[in-house]
C-alpha cells in the first residue's frame, strides 16, 4: 500500500502502514483487502481531506552537463553548474555561443551531471595542509584570507600564475572558497540553488562508463544535501581509482550508504550505444548473471533513461516489428563513439522494452529480475542549458547550439566503420516526469526511487496510469482520476498483487495535452509476459484515442492525419484531442504468465526541430532529414506477477 | 604488542616503504642507461598521502598495499608522459588543455566568501535598482469546474450555462459531484501565483482570471483544453517586497552578480597586461569588451 495515502487515513491506517512500511518502499502492492481499507466505510464528507497523493507531475532533467565536464568544456561550453541552475528555474542566460536564451517555463527540478572523470580539478582535493603553510607563500596568503582580504590575495595568486612563480606546493591550497574543486563547486551550486517547494537542486555526477567505446554509463543522483555528498569523491572510470564496471559502481554506491546514511540512486542511459552489453542476459565482464547481480543491480538501478538527444531507446523497430511508432528518433549505427558497427542481434540487449521482457525470464532463472526499471527521459545536453523543446532547442553540444548551419554537420564520423551520425539526428529530447507529492529534494527522490515516473521527448503533457482488479468504465467519468486511482489501484511503477479469482487487471489511464502543445492523438498500453513454454511476447493496444476513428481489421487505430506546415514550421490542434481518459481491462490475460504493462502517450504530428531551424535561418536541410515528429510520453510499467 | 609490531601497522610507514621499494626500483632500472642525465621523479610522502587518501574518500576505506603501489605506478606514469609531452611542447595549441587551464584561472579567481557578504544597504540599493526582478505576482486560489468540447451530446457552451445554473443554486462551497468533465487538471487550485497558474492552464486562462469576481461562479472561460467555471476563492494583489520579506533571494542574486564582476574585473587585469592585435590593427581594451 503506498505510504503516502494510508499516512493520513487516520491513526490504525497509519498502523497498517508501518507494519507494510518494506512493501511501500518497494513501490506497493495491491491486494483485495489493502484496497478495502483504502474505502473507509464511512465515507468522508469532504473528498479533498486524506488526499495526500502527488497531484500534479514535478517535470525535470537528471542528466544536464555543464562546462565542468572535460568533454563539454572542450566543446566550448562556458555556463557552470550555477548558470545551469538559474537557467532551469526559469532565469535568461547567455548560451556559450552568446545567444541569450530562456525556457518557456521554469523546469521543476534539475541535476548537474558532469562526468566524474577529469571534473574540473577534483583529484587535487585533499591537499597535505601542513606543508602548504610551511611555504612563506602560502602562509602569507592563508593569514591574507583569514584576515578578510580574500580577493587581494586571489589577485596576487593570479600574478603569481601568469608570471610562472606559483609554489609547486600551493597548487594544493587547503579549502578557502577560493579555492574549491570543481566537486565542491557542484555542490556548493546545487546547495545555493536548491530551493525546497520551489526548485530542487539535486547533487549527482555521471559515472562515464565506455569501455571498447560501448555505453554503459549512469547518472548517480543524491538524495541528501552537500554534508553528506562532500563526505566522498565521485566514482571515476579510470584505473586504479576508478572502474567501468557496474558492479564497483554499485559497491561504490553501498560505501556511501554505510558511511554516510544517506541514499543514492543510479540511472543508465543510451543502452543503444552500448552494442549489446547494457542489459545482458548471459554474462558481463566475464562474469556469469547470477542471483546477487539481479539483486543488486535490482536494487541500485531503480530508473533506465530511454530517450535523449543521443536517441531514443523504448523499442526499435527490428525487434517490434509490428510496432508501427517503434521508429522514433533511432540511433542504430554504431557505439558511442563509432569504433564499431552495429549488428543486429546486438538490438535485444539495447532497448528498453525488450530488457523488460527479458527481465521476466531472468526473474525465473535468478530468483529476481535486474530489469525492473522504471521510465523517465533527460537530456544529457552538455551546454548546461536544459532546452529541449522542438522550437527552443539549444542542442546537445555548444556548437549545435542554434545556428544556420547545425545540421548540416557530421555528429560522428569513422571512415573506418563506416559508422556515421548527422547532427540532425540529434533529438530535442527529453524530460523527466515525476509524481511527487512536493517539491524538495526527498520528496522526488522517493518518487524516482518508487518508479513513480515517465518519460517524455519534450513536451510537458500530464500522463496518469494507474493498476488495479476493481476499475469500472464510470471510474473514467469521476471528475477526480487521482483520488480514485490510488484509492483502487497501484501508479505507475508498482505491482499488481495476486490476481482473484476469475479477474483481469485493468487500468484506469489518462493524459493531459502540454498547455503550450499539441493535441494528442492516443493512449497506448504496451503488455509484455512470458508464456509457459518460456517465450517471451509483446502486444500494443490502442486504449483510447482523439475522434471517432474506428480501428482497423487489425485491431490498429488509423493515423491521425497531420495539420503541420514544414514551409512556415507551424501545426493546429484541429486534429487531436486536449486530454484522453479511459479505462481498459486486458483482453487476454492469463494469471500464470508473468507481465508488464506501460503507457505510451502519442502527440499529433508536428514539426521537428529541424524544420524550426529551416525556416528561422532558411537552411536547405540535406537529403533524407526528419522534418516531423509525433513526441511521446513512456510511464514506468506496472508488473504482475503470479503467485508461487 | 611490540613496538615494532606497532609502527609495521602505521599507515605511514607503509607509505613509506612502499615508496622506498618503488625508489629502489627505478634506482636498479637506473643501472642500464649510463652516461645520460636523469631527470627526477620525487614521489613525496606527501603525494602518496594525497593519492591514499583519494582513493579512501572513493572507496570509503584504505587502499591495501598492492592498491597504493598501483596508485604510485600510475602516478609515476602520468608523469612521465607529461613530461615528456611538454618536452614535445604537445600542450601547445591543444583546445582542451588551453581551455582547461582557462576553467582552472577562472577557478582560481574566484571570489573569496568574505567579498560575497553583503551589506545592509548594498542589498537595498540592490533591490532598489531591480524592482521589476522581485516583484510579487498577483496570487489567486480558485475552485474550476471543467467541460470537455468533444464530449457528445449538447454543446460545451450550452452545457457550461447550464452547468453555471446548476452551480449557483448549489449552497455557497459545495460542488455536487455530477457536475462538469472528468480532467487531469486540479478541481481546486491552491494559492498560486499567476505564472503558476498559467503553467497548468495556459497564459489566455490565467489573463483572465483577474477581471472574475471573487466568490462566485463565474465563466466560462476558455483554455487549451476546453470551457471552464470559475469561482475565485481568494485573490492577493501583486506588490514590491521589502528586502527582509525576499532577502536570501535578493542576496543571492547581488552575489552572482558580484562574482561576475569580479570574474570581469580579474580578466581585465590580467588583459591589460597585454596589447591585443586584430587582423584591422584595431586594439582590444577591457572599455571596448561589451559588458556581460
Amino acid at each position: 500500500m503506498p505510504r503516502f495515502v494510508s499516512s493520513t487515513l487516520g491513526a490504525a491506517l497509519v498502523l497498517a502502514a508501518s507494519t507494510t512500511f518494506a512493501a511501500a518502499q518497494d513501490s506497493g502492492t495491491l491486494t483485495a483487502e489493502e484496497a478495502a481499507k483504502l474505502y473507509p466505510d464511512k465515507p468522508l464528507y469532504s473528498r479533498y481531506a486524506g488526499r495526500d497523493f502527488p497531484t500534479r507531475p514535478f517535470f525535470g532533467d537528471t542528466h544536464l552537463h555543464t562546462a565542468f565536464s572535460m568533454d563539454a568544456g572542450a566543446f566550448g561550453a562556458r555556463l557552470d553548474p550555477r548558470d545551469a541552475y538559474r537557467f532551469a528555474r526559469g532565469e535568461q542566460v547567455t548560451s556559450s555561443s552568446g545567444e541569450p536564451v530562456k525556457l518557456s517555463r521554469p523546469l521543476d527540478f534539475l541535476v548537474v551531471a558532469d562526468h566524474s572523470d577529469n571534473m574540473g580539478f577534483f583529484p587535487d582535493l585533499l591537499a597535505g595542509k601542513p606543508e602548504l603553510l610551511a611555504d612563506p607563500t602560502g602562509k602569507k596568503w592563508y593569514d591574507m584570507m583569514q584576515s578578510g582580504k580574500g580577493e587581494k590575495a586571489a589577485l596576487e595568486i593570479i600574478g603569481a600564475f601568469s608570471h610562472n612563480e606559483f609554489p609547486d606546493a600551493l597548487m594544493y591550497f587547503p579549502g578557502t572558497s577560493a579555492y574549491k574543486n570543481a566537486w565542491q563547486k557542484t555542490i556548493d551550486a546545487a546547495e545555493e540553488f536548491n530551493d525546497p517547494g520551489r526548485f530542487t537542486a539535486f547533487i549527482g555526477y555521471e559515472w562515464t562508463s565506455n569501455t571498447g567505446g560501448n555505453n554503459l554509463h549512469r547518472n548517480v543522483i543524491f538524495r541528501d544535501g552537500g554534508n553528506k555528498a562532500s563526505q566522498v569523491v565521485p566514482m571515476t572510470v579510470y584505473p586504479p581509482q576508478g572502474s567501468d564496471n557496474p558492479e564497483d559502481l554499485w559497491k561504490w554506491m553501498t560505501a556511501y550508504e554505510d558511511k554516510t546514511g544517506g541514499s543514492v540512486l543510479a540511472i543508465a542511459h543510451n543502452g543503444n550505444l552500448s552494442n549489446g552489453i547494457m542489459f545482458p542476459v548471459v554474462e558481463a565482464f566475464g562474469k556469469k548473471l547470477d542471483g546477487d547481480y539481479a539483486k543488486t543491480r535490482a536494487k541500485w538501478e531503480r530508473l533506465y533513461e530511454t530517450t535523449q538527444t543521443k536517441g531514443t531507446g523504448e523499442v526499435h523497430p527490428y525487434l517490434s516489428p509490428n510496432d508501427e511508432f517503434a521508429d522514433f528518433e533511432i540511433w542504430d549505427k554504431g557505439n558511442l563513439d563509432g569504433s564499431v558497427a552495429k549488428k543486429k542481434d546486438m538490438l535485444q540487449y539495447e532497448y528498453a522494452r525488450q530488457a523488460l521482457k527479458n527481465g521476466l525470464k531472468l526473474e525465473q532463472e535468478l530468483g529476481t529480475n535486474p530489469y525492473k526499471f522504471g521510465l523517465i527521459g533527460s537530456s544529457d545536453a552538455h551546454t548546461g542549458l536544459a532546452a529541449m523543446q522542438e522550437d527552443n532547442f539549444f542542442g546537445k553540444t555548444t556548437p549545435q547550439e542554434p545556428g544556420p548551419d547545425r545540421m548540416k554537420k557530421a555528429f560522428f564520423d569513422n571512415p573506418d566503420t563506416g559508422v556515421k551520425v548527422m547532427d540532425w539526428e540529434v533529438g530535442a529530447s527529453g524530460y523527466a516526469a515525476v509524481w511527487a507529492t512536493e517539491n524538495t529534494r526527498e520528496s522526488i527522490w522517493d518518487a524516482m526511487q518508487r518508479k513513480e515516473t515517465y518519460a517524455t521527448t519534450g513536451p510537458r503533457m500530464i500522463v496518469r496510469f494507474f493498476g488495479g482488479w476493481d476499475f469500472a468504465p464510470s471510474d473514467a467519468e469521476n471528475r477526480l482520476p487521482g483520488y480514485i486511482g490510488y484509492s483502487k489501484g497501484v501508479p505507475m511503477g508498482g505491482d499488481l498483487g495476486a490476481a482473484p479469482d476469475g479477474k483481469s487487471p485493468s487500468f484506469l489511464v489518462a493524459a493531459l495535452k502540454d498547455p503550450i502543445g499539441a493535441n494528442l492523438d492516443r493512449y497506448q498500453i504496451v503488455k509484455g509476459w512470458l508464456d509457459a513454454e518460456g517465450e517471451l511476447h509483446e502486444k500494443v493496444y490502442d486504449v483510447v484515442w482523439s475522434g471517432d476513428r474506428e480501428p482497423g481489421a487489425d485491431g490498429k487505430v488509423p493515423p491521425v492525419g497531420s495539420t503541420v506546415d514544414l514551409a512556415n514550421a507551424t501545426w493546429t490542434n484541429t486534429i487531436g484531442a486536449p486530454e484522453l481518459i479511459t479505462v481498459w481491462t486486458d483482453p487476454d490475460f492469463d494469471p500464470s504468465q508473468p507481465a508488464f504493462y506501460y503507457g505510451r502517450v502519442l502527440e499529433i504530428p508536428k514539426p521537428r526541430w529541424t524544420a524550426y531551424d529551416a525556416k528561422f535561418y532558411g537552411t536547405q536541410p540535406l537529403p533524407g532529414t526528419t522534418m516531423t515528429l509525433q513526441d511521446r510520453a513512456y510511464t514506468s510499467p506496472i508488473w504482475y506477477t503470479p503467485k508461487g | 604488542m611490540t613496538f615494532l609490531a606497532k609502527i609495521l601497522r602505521e599507515p605511514l610507514v607503509h607509505f613509506v616503504l612502499i615508496g622506498a621499494a618503488v625508489f629502489g626500483l627505478y634506482a636498479l632500472m637506473a643501472g642500464g642507461n649510463q652516461g645520460e642525465p636523469r631527470d627526477t621523479i620525487m614521489v613525496t610522502n606527501g603525494r602518496v598521502q594525497q593519492l591514499a587518501q583519494i582513493f579512501a574518500k572513493t572507496w570509503q576505506r584504505r587502499p591495501t598495499p598492492e592498491e597504493l603501489r598501483g596508485l604510485i605506478d600510475t602516478y609515476v606514469k602520468e608523469e612521465v608522459y607529461y613530461r615528456e609531452a611538454l618536452k614535445l611542447g604537445l600542450d601547445r595549441d591543444d583546445t582542451l588543455i588551453r581551455r582547461r587551464m582557462q576553467q582552472k584561472m577562472e577557478f582560481v579567481t574566484e571570489p573569496s566568501d568574505e567579498f560575497l557578504v553583503a551589506d545592509e544597504d548594498a542589498l537595498l540599493a540592490f533591490l532598489d535598482a531591480h524592482k521589476a526582478d522581485f516583484r510579487v505576482e498577483p496570487r489567486i486560489a480558485f475552485d474550476q469546474v471543467y467541460l470537455n468540447p468533444d464530449k457528445p451530446g449538447a454543446a460545451a457552451p450550452v452545457r457550461a450555462k447550464q452547468t453555471l445554473e446548476t452551480l449557483r443554486a448549489s449552497a455557497p462551497g459545495e460542488i455536487p459531484p455530477d457536475v462538469g468533465d472528468a480532467t487531469l487538471l486540479p478541481a481546486s487550485m491552491p494559492l498560486s501565483p499567476l505564472s503558476g497558474i498559467a503553467r497548468n492552464f495556459g497564459e489566455a486562462f490565467a489573463a483572465n482570471l483577474t477581471d472574475l469576481p471573487e466568490g462566485e461562479w463565474a465563466g466560462p472561460i476558455k483554455s487549451p483544453y476546453g470551457l471552464h467555471l470559475v469561482r475565485i476563492t481568494k485573490r492577493i494583489d501583486g506588490y514590491d517586497p521589502k528586502l527582509a520579506e525576499i532577502r536570501d533571494a535578493v542576496e543571492q542574486k547581488w552575489r552572482t552578480e558580484k562574482r561576475d564582476e569580479f570574474q570581469d574585473q580579474a580578466y581585465y587585469q590580467l588583459l591589460a597586461k597585454y596589447e591585443v592585435i586584430l587582423p584591422s590593427g584595431q586594439a582590444v581594451s577591457p572599455e571596448s569588451e561589451a559588458a556581460p
